[in-house]
C-alpha cells in the first residue's frame, strides 16, 4: 500500500542476471564438397559464401592437414603443400 | 582457398581440417581434396598394322601426342627380341623399322608407351615383315 509520498527511507536491490552469449563461426553446409584438382592447374575453392557468424564477427580461417587415418601432418600454411588462402 | 601443385608426390587424396575462429570460439570441418594426374596420350590413333618389306628400312612418323598437365613425355618402345633389334626410336617422334635378319620375318606385336613418369598409356600395333621368293624377271630364252 503506498500513500503517494516519496519514500526516501531506503531501497531494495533486485538481483538481475545478464547473460551475454557468443557462438563460434561455422560452415553453413553440413558437409564441405570434395575438391578435385588437376596437377599443374590452379584450383579455387570459394569458402567465403559457406562461412557464417551469427554475431557478425570477422571469421578467421586456418587449416590443418591430416593423413587419411587421422594423423596430423602439418598445421600451418607454409608447411602444407599446395594449399593457400 | 587456392590449390596448386606441380609435384607428383602430391597426387592422391588429402584430408584437411578447416578451422573457423572469431578469436574466442572456433569450429572445424573436414575437407577432402583429390589431386590427380592424367597419362599422356596420342591425339590420333596409332595405326594397327604396318607391313614392311624385308631388307627395307622404313621410317614411320608417330601420331601427335600430348599431356594435359603439360608434363614431360617419354616415348618407350618395347618388345622382346627380335623386335627390339629392328624397331628403334629415332628421336621422340619417329620409329625406324629395318628388318634384315631371317628371324625378323613374320608378324610381331609391338608396344609403344607414353609416360609422364607418373602415369603411362600403352598402345599396341602389329608389324609384319615379309619377303618374296626370287623370280625370273623375264621369260626364258634359248641358250646358244
Amino acid at each position: 500500500l503506498w500513500d503517494g509520498s516519496l519514500d526516501t527511507s531506503g531501497y531494495t536491490s533486485v538481483p538481475w542476471t545478464v547473460t551475454v552469449t557468443n557462438t563460434a563461426p561455422f560452415f553453413n553446409i553440413p558437409i564441405l564438397p570434395n575438391v578435385t584438382i588437376q596437377m599443374n592447374f590452379i584450383g579455387l575453392y570459394p569458402v567465403s559464401s559457406m562461412i557464417q557468424d551469427n554475431e557478425g564477427h570477422n571469421s578467421f580461417l586456418t587449416y590443418k592437414k591430416y593423413t587419411a587415418t587421422g594423423t596430423l601432418l602439418a598445421s600451418s600454411a607454409p608447411t602444407i603443400p599446395f594449399i593457400s588462402l | 582457398l587456392k590449390f596448386f601443385s606441380n609435384s607428383f608426390s602430391d597426387i592422391g587424396v588429402h584430408k584437411f581440417q578447416l578451422q573457423l575462429s572469431d578469436t574466442h570460439l572456433s569450429s572445424t570441418k573436414d575437407l577432402w581434396v583429390e589431386f590427380y594426374n592424367n597419362p599422356p596420350f596420342f591425339i590420333k590413333e596409332v595405326p594397327i598394322n604396318l607391313t614392311i618389306k624385308f631388307n627395307n628400312s622404313v621410317e614411320y612418323e608417330l601420331p601427335p601426342y600430348m599431356d594435359t598437365e603439360k608434363n614431360n613425355i617419354t616415348v618407350i618402345l618395347s618388345g622382346v627380341p627380335p623386335i627390339k633389334d629392328f624397331i628403334t626410336l629415332n628421336g621422340p617422334y619417329k620409329i625406324v623399322i629395318n628388318a634384315n635378319q631371317w628371324n625378323q620375318l613374320g608378324s610381331f606385336r609391338v608396344n609403344i608407351s607414353l609416360s609422364d613418369s607418373q602415369k603411362i598409356n600403352s598402345y599396341f600395333f602389329n608389324v609384319t615383315i615379309f619377303n618374296t621368293a626370287p623370280y625370273f624377271s623375264s621369260g626364258m630364252k634359248p641358250a646358244n
